[in-house]
Parts: structure tokens; sequence; C-alpha cells
């Protein structure tokens, strides 16, 4: 007859053998699925060719009615189209962000840019963006400025700007602000300066 | 010889056929396409039915919906406007829950049956004078006796004046009381509970005031007036609007008193005889790439203060005239300032304000709409661009708290100085103009803060001050659910004042 005592120890001890030898398994497990991805060359995330750099963000306050300049680090591609449209996306991203200076409609992006001779930028911004603006003077007048005039100094050899909505021209962006014309970036920067 | 005969008159027939076939075929065309064409205008004149409602929280115009031969309103659209309501469809069965008007924190609580004409309002049983509908999922209450479910629901005292399509909750008709002031020339004064906004025009020698917004009522239909100058005035109600008319022996102008609570009714002056030696105030006119055969949309001119409008006219056109342009309108709304208000309505209105005072002064106008019509930017600036005005102003609001008085930036530089007399580009004939667009704005801020107010003056890229070739300005004035958020009146009034002083001759 073995002891009560003896018993409840052999118990544990069987507890405690079969405990460990699961943990060991996950363990084993764990460092093998490990090894498995660490093997694995299948690309899963865009490769970002650039340098994280300074962009300049030209910001509209609307409270204020004014705007202001914000460095903030982000990666830039060296390609002209590329690095235009990481630097509207910096900005409009920054818009989106709570609280925001300058409300843009959730789901507001941009498209596309085109450089015609590096001189002319064709900004394409999605449906979203227009569709969900707000409607009056200056609150347009300030997103188009606010876009063009970040573009234009990020990238300086940018002499014009043509904004579209989804590929298309549009007359206004919501019922004010011109978009139909071709916007020199150089009254865009005097605008900006008379209200900095 | 039968040949010959047939031949001949074959030939006969054919130059006869020749020559008048084509007249006798017009006819039929005709005929066929003039009852089409009146239809056609007809059925674009025709205003869509309404019904005006007249609450103390606010004025408000909803669709009326003919289903069966029975007029019937939606009834989320007559009740969201005097708070927040809850309309929860369940299967056939609509759940209507609002904020008890009586004890805050409470609500009041319906429940409608679709083709059901029997409803329980705050627990009691109500019959409806046909049964509910549901369309498009909004829920349709049949309008005659809408009372039976707004007493007991809102409770309130409603006067419904059905045929006119005239809605008043909590007590807000107001009874429009004359005083016929006699002298020579006699002045007559409608004095009102508050300040009023009609739409007045001129046919003649009648003055016809219409009031879409303002719940004025009149006791009497017909008044006998029996004055030198004013014959008689004629009350009447329709189709969510109330008009009144005076009719005189001679042409009449309305004034504006006591805050808009008092409209003071006399004889128009003469018009003013127009310097001779002005010069025209441009000749350059910009054409648009794609709009040269554009149609001059409608406008509505009036030379002289309290005359009819008529068709544009050219020649002679005024030695100063000032094009108003109520921004918006049609299906562009512009902002929403509210649910049930829009930026159109909002610059109608002041456009309308800011023509009385400009003809006050006896300068010329014409509006780009007076009504709520549809016009692209470019039809406004084919229409401004041949008015060839002295002063171009455009008007908007917004949901905001401050005014702004916007001159045009050119979104394309050019370094080429602008001729007038020279061809102008169509994105930017306003270069010509530029500097006194710029003086303009700053006349207007000060006239502006003379009345105690602070407009801001800034550049904008805005249409259709672009392609404008006279001196333009925008102004956006902040709107909130009650209208404008400073006095229409005062705004109007500087805005005048402003234009005025660069009339030849005018104040300075």
């Amino acid at each position: 007859m073995i002891p009560r005592n003896v018993q409840i120890t052999l118990v544990l001890l069987l507890v405690a053998i079969l405990g460990s030898g699961i943990y060991i398994l996950l363990l084993h497990r764990r460092t093998e699925e490990g090894l498995r991805r660490a093997s694995d060359q299948r690309p899963v995330a865009a490769p970002v060719a650039g340098s994280n750099e300074t962009v300049k963000l030209t910001i509209a306050y609307d409270e204020d009615g004014v705007f202001r300049t914000r460095d903030i680090s982000a990666i830039v591609p060296s390609e002209s189209s590329a690095r235009a449209k990481s630097v509207l996306e910096a900005l409009i991203g920054y818009y989106l962000s709570k609280p925001s200076p300058h409300e843009l409609a959730d789901g507001s992006a941009v498209n596309s840019v085109f450089m015609v001779n590096q001189k002319l930028a064709v900004v394409d911004l999605n449906q979203a963006l227009a569709d969900g603006h707000r409607s009056g003077v200056m609150v347009e007048d300030f997103t188009v400025i606010s876009l063009i005039d970040t573009l234009a100094t990020n990238l300086p050899q940018v002499e014009q700007v043509k904004i579209l909505i989804n590929g298309k021209e549009r007359e206004t962006l919501a019922g004010h602000a011109d978009i139909r014309s071709i916007y020199s970036t150089t009254a865009i920067h005097k605008v900006v300066a008379q209200l900095q | 010889m039968k040949f010959d005969f047939q031949m001949g008159a074959r030939m006969a027939s054919s130059k006869v056929h020749r020559r008048f076939m084509p007249r006798i075929c017009l006819l039929p065309i005709a005929y066929y396409l003039l009852p089409c064409l009146y239809f056609l205008l007809s059925a674009s004149a025709a205003e869509p039915d309404k019904l005006s409602v007249y609450a103390p929280e606010a004025h408000y115009s909803i669709p009326i919906v003919t289903l069966d031969g029975r007029p019937y309103v939606g009834l989320l659209d007559l009740i969201e406007p005097l708070g927040t309501p809850e309309l929860k469809p369940e299967s056939k069965r609509w759940k209507l829950r609002v904020p008890d008007p009586k004890s805050a924190g409470k609500f009041a609580e319906a429940e409608f049956q679709e083709g059901s004409a029997t409803a329980k309002i705050r627990g009691r049983q109500t019959t409806l004078s046909a049964p509910a509908r549901s369309e498009n999922h909004r829920l349709l209450l049949p309008m005659h006796g809408i009372g039976t479910v707004l007493i007991p629901l809102l409770e309130t005292d409603v006067t419904f004046h059905e045929a006119a399509r005239r809605l008043f909750l909590g007590g807000t008709a107001s009874a429009i009381s004359s005083e016929l002031r006699k002298g020579e020339p006699s002045t007559l004064a409608l004095h009102f509970a508050e300040a009023v906004n009609p739409n007045i025009h001129s046919e003649g020698n009648a003055l016809i005031l219409s009031f879409t917004r303002d719940p004025v009522v009149s006791f009497g239909e017909n008044e006998a007036l029996n004055d030198k100058l004013f014959t008689s005035s004629s009350y009447e109600e329709k189709n969510g609007a109330a008009t009144l008319t005076i009719n005189g022996n001679a042409p009449l102008l309305a004034k504006f008193a006591d805050n808009g609570r008092t409209i003071l009714v006399s004889a128009a002056p003469a018009p003013p005889v127009p310097p001779t030696t002005a010069a025209s105030p441009s000749t350059a006119q910009p054409q648009a790439p794609s709009q040269q055969s554009a149609q001059t949309p409608a406008v509505t001119e009036s030379a002289t203060p309290g005359a009819a409008p008529s068709p544009l006219r050219r020649p002679p056109t005024p030695t100063f005239l000032v094009v108003v342009d109520a921004g918006h309108g049609g299906s562009d709304t512009g902002a929403r300032i509210t649910a049930s208000l829009s930026e159109k309505e909002i610059t109608l209105s002041l456009a309308r304000k800011l023509r009385q005072e400009l003809q006050a002064r006896h300068i010329a106008v014409t509006m780009l709409r007076d009504s709520d019509s549809d016009l692209t930017l470019e039809q406004r600036v084919v229409a401004t661009n041949l008015a060839r005005p002295s002063v171009f102003i455009s008007l908007h609001a917004e949901p905001g708290a401050s005014l702004h008085i916007y001159t045009p930036v050119l979104p394309v530089s050019s370094n080429a100085a602008f001729e007038r007399n020279a061809f102008l580009p169509w994105q930017s004939a306003q270069g010509a103009f530029s500097a006194e667009s710029g003086s303009l704005a700053s006349a207007a801020a000060n006239a502006i803060d003379k009345r105690k107010m602070e407009a801001q003056v800034r550049p904008a890229f805005l249409q259709p001050l672009h392609s404008i070739a006279a001196p333009a300005i925008a102004v956006e004035a902040p709107a909130d659910a009650k209208g404008l958020r400073i006095p229409e009146d005062q705004l109007a009034g500087a805005l005048a004042e402003a234009i005025a002083a660069r009339k030849p001759g005018g104040p300075q």
C-alpha cells in the first residue's frame, strides 16, 4: 500500500512532466515557424525608394484665416511624380488627422500626379475629396492654395499646376474655388505670403 | 397625245410641287411643333407645388406630392426643421419620436401605419383624412387636415390656409396693417410685426410685393384707397406665398424703414438723365473659348427705381450699370447653412436688397438671376460682359462668423500689360481691372466699417471673377439658421454706398 502523501507527490510530478512537455512542444513549433518565415523570400511590402527627408507643408488654418509652414519628416522618392504624390499625401494626411486646422472629408486622397516637362504638374485628386469638401469661398480656396504651394515648395521646378478630380476637369472644387484654370505657382506663393 | 398631256401635266405638277410643297409641308409641322413648344414652355415655367411652413423656430417650404389625386407631405420634411425627430420604419409601421416642446428631456411619440388612415399620437387614436403612404423611404401624410397630427404632437396652435398652402404654427401669422399718409404725394405705410423681405416688382403702375418666407396675412382681400396716387390694394395667397398688390395712378416705389418692419410705398421719382459726357466703362470683351455661341441667360434689368423687370435691352446701355450676381441657384444650392436653408436662398435675398439700395441711389442694376434658376459660371460671365457693367458684385454666404470681401487673383500670371481695348483672354480678362477691383473692395470694407461691422478683404481664386471685364468683387457673408448673421439691409446699404461713390458725379 503506497502512503497517501507519496500518491499526491507522484500525481503532481506527472502533471508537471506533462505540462513541461506541452510547453516544450509549443516552443518547438514557434521556433520552427520563425525559421520558416525568415527563410521566406516573398515580397510583402512595397519598396520605398527614397530617403527620409524634411517636407515643408503649407498648412491652412481656417480659424485664423492664415497659412503656416510646418516641417515634417517623410520618406520621399526621388522620381518627381512619385515625389509630388508623396508630398501631397503627407499634406492630406495632416489635414485628415484630428484635430485638424482645415478639415477634409474622410477618404480624401491624391490619385496620381503627372509631370509634364517637369514644369507643369497635373494633380488628380479623388472624388471623395471634392464631393465631401465643405462649400465656401475661403475653405475651398485654402485647400487649392495649400496643395499647390506645398507642391511648389517641395518641387521648385514646378511652375504651373492643373487640378483634376478623378481624371476629369471640374469647374469648381465645391461651388466656389476655380479649379478649371491652370495655376501659376508664382501667383500662389504671393497669396500665401500675403496670408501668412 | 395622251402621253404628252400626261407628261406636261406631270411636269406642271412637279413645278407646283417643288414650289409649294415645302410650304405646305411646313404647316402641319408648325401645327405640331407649336403646341409642343407651348407645352414645354408652360411645363418648365410651372412652379412645383410647395407648402410654406411658418414656425417660431424657422420658416421653410416643403414639396407637396400628389398621390391618387390627393396632396401629401413628407412627415420628416415637415417637422425636421422644428427639432431633431427620429422616424423609424418597422415593417409597415413607422414610429416617430420628437423632443417634447413643453418639457425638456421628454419625448412625444406617434405611430403611423402605411395604408392606414388611423394613427396613434401620444397614445391617442387620431384619424387622418387619407391613408398614410410610403415612397422612397419617406413617410407621407395627407396634407388635408394635417393639423390633426400636428396639434396633439407638437401641442401648439396650428392655422392652416390649405387652399393657399400656408401653415402657421405657434401663432406666427401676423397681420399687415396699412396707413395712408395723405399728402402731395401721399405715402402708404405697410406695417409688419417683424422684419420682412418680400420680392418686390412693378407692373405698370402696380407695385407687387410677394411674401414667401414671411408669415404675413391680411384680413381683407381688396381695399379701395381713394387717393390721388393710390387707387386700391389687393391681397392674394397662392401656392405658399402671399401677394400684396398696390395699384396707383403713377409708377410706385417701395422703401424699407424701421429695420424692415415697415415698407413705405410712394411715387417713383422721375428717372435721372444720364450725363452725356460719361465714358463707357469698357470696350474690350473677352471671348469664351467654348462659349462664343452660348446663349445669354435671362437677366432682369431695372434702370429706374420701381420699374418693371424687362429683358436685357441693348442699346442703349446705361452709363453706370451694376451687375449683381446672386451666387448659385437652381440645382446648385451652394453651402448648406442648415437642413432647410441653403446659400442660394440667402444670396438671392441679399441681391434683391442690394438692388433696392442701388435703385434708391438711381443706379441701374442688372440681376443675373432673380429667381431660383440654374446658371453656369460661363453663362454668368457672358451675360455680365455683354451688359458692359461699371461694377460686378458676386454674393455668397457661408455658415461662418466673419464677413469677407474677395478680390480676384488671377490663377495664370502674365507679365503682359492688360489693355482694355485689346483682346482680353477669357481666363484672365479681370487682369485689366484688378487695381479697380482692389479699390472697390477697400471702399466696400470702409463703408461696412462705418456701419460698425467688420469685413476682411482677401484675395481669392474665385470664378466668375477671373473672366469679368469690369471692376469685380465677391462678398461672402456669414449665415446661420435664421439667415444672415449681420443685418441684411446694413450690408446692402454699405455695398450700395461704396458702389455709388464710383458713379461719375456720385457721392465721394
